[in-house]
């Protein structure tokens, strides 16, 4: 069941590039990738404990609500994650909601929505075939946190799924 | 899947309620303009204009080196048709001139300038509809 959903994340992650972000350049700028898919991206003073929003409103676009003060690693995974809420939702819904808070509060880990949004948000920023590639040409898990602008903790998890080590 | 137990639930049940007051501030903010757009890096501005470009500077490669291709394939045909020509015709002269010496059947001349007009006219056709396709008809 993780699986599949693991597998679906990772489809659409792949799907998302090839349509917003067609030159595959690394790092991934996801705040640019919601652009392309017609999202407004807003850095929003939220509590402390909210790290994101996905907001959408009847006859507005959908938005997504970033912790203006939450780090730079924090603030890609965070948008990455919520397009991952985004692509799930069916494109005529009028309004819908959502918020993701930092890990003590968070939903449960097998939450099939998070799975998926987590996944996506790790396949967008980190993309397997270039990932695998940077891999190969030797890049351990501190310079493949600094090629995809992701922090070592966030390589070193798409390394262990990926079945990599870090050389 | 299984059921929660009761403190499970109690816990899932105050973090939707925390979930659900994070929503409530953040549509106030987003409605009382509180939020900001986040900017782009200045590298990743443009990123469509410029897979554009670069497609456009693709297509414009291509067709430069397939008229390239054209020109010079043109250039070598239309000379070997004419060195061909030259050939033929200052046999033929000769032919006419001289034939009895080289005691050459009639027909071996026939066929040959025969099939040199043929030869001639259709490389012409081929390469003459090759260059300049008809645009009524699908490529």
């Amino acid at each position: 069941m993780v699986s599949a959903i693991k597998t679906e994340a990772a489809q659409e992650a792949e799907r998302l590039l090839d349509a917003a972000w067609p030159l595959r350049l690394t790092p991934v700028d996801p705040i640019a990738i919601a652009r392309t898919a017609g999202l407004r991206v807003v850095d929003a003073p939220l509590p402390e404990e909210t790290l994101g929003a996905l907001i959408k409103m009847p006859g507005e676009e959908p938005t997504i609500m970033i912790n203006e003060g939450i780090s730079e690693h924090r603030r890609r995974f965070t948008c990455a994650h919520e397009l991952g809420h985004w692509v799930r939702r069916r494109a005529d819904e009028e309004e819908y909601s959502s918020v993701d808070l930092r890990s003590p509060l968070s939903s449960d880990g097998d939450d099939p929505e998070e799975v998926f949004a987590n996944e996506f948000a790790a396949s967008l920023l980190m993309p397997e075939e270039e990932f695998r590639n940077a891999h190969t040409l030797g890049h351990n898990d501190i310079l493949l946190g600094i090629k995809f602008n992701v922090s070592r903790e966030a390589a070193q998890f798409r390394l262990k799924n990926l079945g990599l080590t870090s050389p | 899947m299984s059921r929660p137990s009761p403190s499970e639930g109690d816990e899932i049940g105050s973090v939707r309620k925390i979930e659900a007051e994070q929503v409530k501030v953040a549509k106030e903010l987003l409605e009382e303009g509180h939020a900001t757009d986040s900017a782009i890096p200045n590298e990743f501005r443009f990123l469509h204009e410029q897979a554009q470009l670069q497609d456009i500077r693709l297509r414009e490669s291509n067709a430069k080196q397939d008229l390239e291709l054209r020109e010079t394939y043109a250039k070598w045909l239309l000379a070997i048709l004419a060195i061909e020509l030259v050939v033929v015709n200052v046999i033929f002269c000769l032919y006419a001139a001289k034939g009895r010496d080289w005691r050459l059947p009639d027909g071996v001349i026939q066929i040959w300038l025969g099939a040199t007009v043929v030869q001639v006219v259709g490389i012409v056709t081929v390469v003459t509809r090759y260059l300049f396709p008809r645009r009524d008809l699908p490529a």
